[in-house]
């Protein structure tokens, strides 16, 4: 049977869609632009939940791939002159493709070493994008306001239309990794989750299988990349590439919202929009705040707040099995 | 003369498996006993116990009198246990007198030094600079009984010595164990080798799916008896 | 060509401080078997202590130096005991997150205490004396106190380990930690100790840096990059392998820092991909 709460958490999701869907149309400029980096936030949280929450590949540098989506739709876009509608997929490709090479790099480390690896490519794809010639080296490049007039004449219209693009975006991730958890590569994900060796005995490929996640997240990283470019209208390597910003908010995020399920990036993401929204004026008070808060979720509820909730309602909001018993989908 | 270890009852858990079922078992000072059965009889899993190394026990554990049952596993090794686990595990890339001196920090100051040792196993004293994993399987299992006696026990548990040995290699390891027990050590031993076992032994226990199935002197249990109670006949 | 060799001895005098840097590193990863993200804020974090004994206190550099070491060892123990040994029975991943929250926790903390400015502490003057080694080529006395240091944390780290009972069993628990229970070791009380050497070298560093070069409250990250580069290119066989590997890297600096100085942190990152790609299990890994 399913519960009251169940209903109730279900029917929450779907209004908060709703909502999200007719955003443009109802709420100020001021309270869009809090919409779009949540959103953004949460493609990115979603992210770095399937290749370390699923995929067990614990990557700290997953900003180098927001940055490469930047600095490659940039070149496109600018230097090469394409059309957006080349140049974005142009940029998904150029990450793909870094991607595939990284992972091909660090596959073979064990896990504190691809941590710290990941970063040191990161740091470093970050210090060449400060010395690439016409990427305006380290102080960055702005946007030209043709490019930025293709999304609307005037702010408030680009403002929706990037919106927009977020939220399909933000979907589409959703969507994409529901779908990749009911598909066989999912059940190979649930099997590494919750036992890597059992996993391998078991006969999932547990190697192609974390490839996959890994080398998959990357052009959606890039894609939320380019998204951030458009909404701050400007390249630059310490913000394009900004370690704080695409790595560190998005791993406490995920750590407190739950590690490895598909509700505890979006309740990471509302936690996080109002912690910051009641501790931004304390300045570096918020960080350790949140530093602290994700020590203590790791250590006493290693599975995070959705964790915690779901030992209360038994089930996910958001099925994934076909299982009859944990009560199939659709 | 009383017992120096005796279990009373005593079950033994892996989560939710069951593996060892109300064992009564007891060890007088200075008596070797031997601890025979199939593989998954429950033999190792009751030397766990003794030592501490299973998730989850309950019943007695009485060591020199006292309930050791809730004490940590070096709290029970500086009372006087010590165990040769079952496959050695050995510091691989330690020397042979490196391994025996990690059991001299654990266990208790006693008569038995890294002199008695090489004096009991010749062959390792020409080799203490070596990295234990360049050992032979005999050699290895030399240096865990050494390194157990480091600890200068009142209780030796043995854990299938001779697993993996060829027959040379066990008869000069079972060679051995008089001498261990002149230092006035007592001996449990796991072992598979039935005739090994009683030749070696005063006191003999047969365990079959988790329960003792036959117990008593080594020199009155007959064949047909240990062959019935090993296979549950 | 005096030029070239002057850079050369200046950038094997930086290795040093580099080793020293990964030291703590290289026991964490070796003995305790994870890498601890704060590593180079909690030696940024000494650093700051240096400077507050020295600036504010008064303290004489030496003496703020012997001061810093236990401070060093008992941070280290008390992280180990008080936070890392609880994720302990948890996985890898949950202590790097841990490691990872604590290092922004610092990070923020050093901001909020001391603000965001660029810090150096002053010595005396030892920080600008030179003394001529051969024909006319000089080393900065600061640099050979510190190259001569980390020969020295080697030296007294390699007779700890292989000398010592404390030393033995702890390359126990790190060669084979389930062995090590079933002989009796604390293996908690070990790795607490084990982590005391790597606040040691923490401490060392954290004082020994805050004389020679700039830092500020974010300055950890790169130093737990340069530490990391210098283990992994090392490999795990050997403490002077650890030298060798700062050595490469400040070397690589150097020559990078020559053809442009916005080229010289790059040049580190890349030496160390490239060796890291043709050599993964380090220079000197363990046989």
């Amino acid at each position: 049977m399913t519960s009251g709460f169940v209903i109730f958490g279900r029917l929450a999701l779907a209004a908060g869609l709703i909502c999200l869907c007719i955003a443009p149309f109802a709420f100020t400029p001021a309270v869009l632009v809090l919409l779009t980096q949540a959103l953004s936030m949460l493609s990115l949280a979603m992210l770095w939940n399937l290749v370390a929450g699923y995929g067990n590949v614990m990557v700290i540098g997953q900003h180098a791939f927001v940055g490469i989506g930047a600095y490659a739709f940039y070149g496109f876009a600018m230097l090469a002159g394409l059309h957006m509608a080349v140049a974005l997929p142009a940029a998904m490709a150029v990450t793909l493709a870094f991607g595939s090479m990284v992972y091909a790099m660090l596959y073979r480390l064990r896990t504190a070493y691809l941590a710290v690896g990941s970063w040191v490519v990161a740091e470093t794809l970050m210090l060449v994008a400060s010395r690439l010639p016409g990427f305006g080296g380290g102080s960055g490049a702005s946007l030209p306001a043709n490019l930025l007039r293709t999304f609307g004449a005037r702010v408030p219209e680009r403002l929706s239309t990037i919106y927009i693009m977020v939220l399909a975006v933000a979907v589409l991730t959703f969507v994409l990794i529901w779908a990749l958890m009911r598909s066989r590569i999912g059940l190979g994900l649930a099997a590494l989750r919750d036992n890597e060796e059992g996993a391998a005995v078991a006969g999932v490929n547990t190697r192609l299988v974390r490839a996959a996640c890994f080398i998959l997240a990357a052009p959606m990283v890039g894609l939320v990349g380019v998204l951030v470019t458009l909404q701050e209208g400007r390249i630059s390597p310490v913000a394009s590439f900004s370690m704080l910003d695409w790595t560190i908010y998005v791993l406490f995020i995920v750590v407190i919202g739950g590690l490895g399920s598909l509700e505890g990036p979006i309740i990471g993401t509302l936690v996080f929009f109002l912690l910051r929204e009641l501790l931004q004026d304390y300045g570096t008070l918020y960080l350790i705040t949140l530093g602290a808060i994700s020590i203590l979720i790791v250590l006493f509820a290693p599975t995070g707040l959705w964790g915690l909730a779901r030992r209360k309602l038994g089930r996910d909001l958001i099925p994934l099995t076909h299982d009859p018993k944990t009560g199939g989908a659709s | 003369m009383s017992a120096l270890l005796e279990l009373r009852g005593l079950n033994v858990f892996y989560g939710a498996f069951h593996s060892v079922h109300g064992v009564d078992i007891s060890c007088r000072e200075g008596e070797v006993l031997s601890l025979i059965g199939a593989n998954g009889a429950g033999k190792s899993s009751t030397l766990r116990a003794i030592i501490g190394q299973v998730p989850r026990v309950t019943g007695e554990i009485r060591f020199a009198g006292e309930d050791i049952s809730r004490r940590t596993t070096p709290e029970r090794i500086s009372s006087g246990i010590a165990l040769v686990p079952e496959g050695r595990q050995l510091f691989p890339n330690l020397t042979i007198e490196e391994n025996l001196k990690i059991g001299g920090y654990t266990g208790q100051k006693g008569s038995i030094g890294l002199a008695e040792v090489y004096e009991i196993f010749p062959a390792l004293s020409e080799r203490r600079k070596q990295l234990a994993r360049l050992l032979s399987g005999g050699q290895q299992q030399m240096v865990a009984i050494g390194r157990a006696l480091m600890m200068n026990p009142r209780l030796l548990l043995c854990d299938e010595i001779s697993l993996g040995l060829s027959p040379k290699i066990i008869a000069e390891i079972y060679e051995v164990l008089p001498r261990i027990r002149d230092h006035g050590v007592s001996m449990i031993l796991v072992e598979q080798d039935i005739a090994r076992a009683l030749s070696a032994s005063d006191h003999v226990a047969c365990m079959l799916e988790g329960r003792i199935s036959l117990a008593g002197p080594s020199s009155e249990v007959s064949r047909e008896q240990i062959a019935a109670s090993y296979f549950g006949e | 060509m005096t030029g070239l060799l002057d850079q050369i001895i200046q950038a094997v005098l930086l290795g040093g401080l580099y080793a020293i840097f990964a030291l703590g590193l290289a026991i964490s990863v070796g003995v305790l078997k994870f890498i601890n993200v704060a590593h180079g804020d909690l030696i940024v974090a000494m650093s700051f202590l240096m400077l507050t004994l020295t600036n504010s206190l008064g303290l004489p550099v030496p003496v703020a130096l012997i001061v810093l070491i236990p401070v060093g060892a008992g941070v280290g123990w008390l992280l180990q005991f008080g936070l890392f040994q609880r994720a302990a029975s948890q996985n890898e991943l949950q202590i790097i997150l841990i490691t990872f929250g604590l290092s922004v926790i610092i990070q923020n903390g050093l901001l909020g205490l001391y603000g965001a400015d660029t810090r150096k502490v002053t010595a005396g003057g030892i920080e600008m004396a030179s003394i001529n080694l051969f024909g006319n080529i000089n080393a900065g006395v600061l640099p050979l106190i510190i190259f001569v240091t980390a020969c020295l944390l080697i030296v007294g780290l390699e007779q700890i380990l292989y000398r010592t009972g404390l030393g033995i069993q702890i390359r126990a628990i790190a060669d084979a930690p389930a062995a090590a229970k079933l002989v009796g070791l604390r293996l908690a009380g070990l790795m607490a100790v084990a982590m005391a050497m790597v606040g040691i070298t923490e401490a060392v560093s954290g004082g020994l840096m805050s004389i020679w070069t700039n830092f500020d409250p974010s300055s950890g990250s790169s130093r737990l990059l340069i530490a990391f580069e210098v283990v992994v290119l090392a490999g795990l066989g050997s403490f002077w392998g650890v030298l060798v590997g700062g050595i490469i890297i400040a070397l690589a600096q150097t020559f990078g820092g020559m053809i442009d100085s916005a080229f010289q942190m790059l040049a580190g990152h890349i030496v160390f991909l490239v060796l890291f790609l043709f050599r993964p299990q380090g220079l000197f890994p363990k046989t």
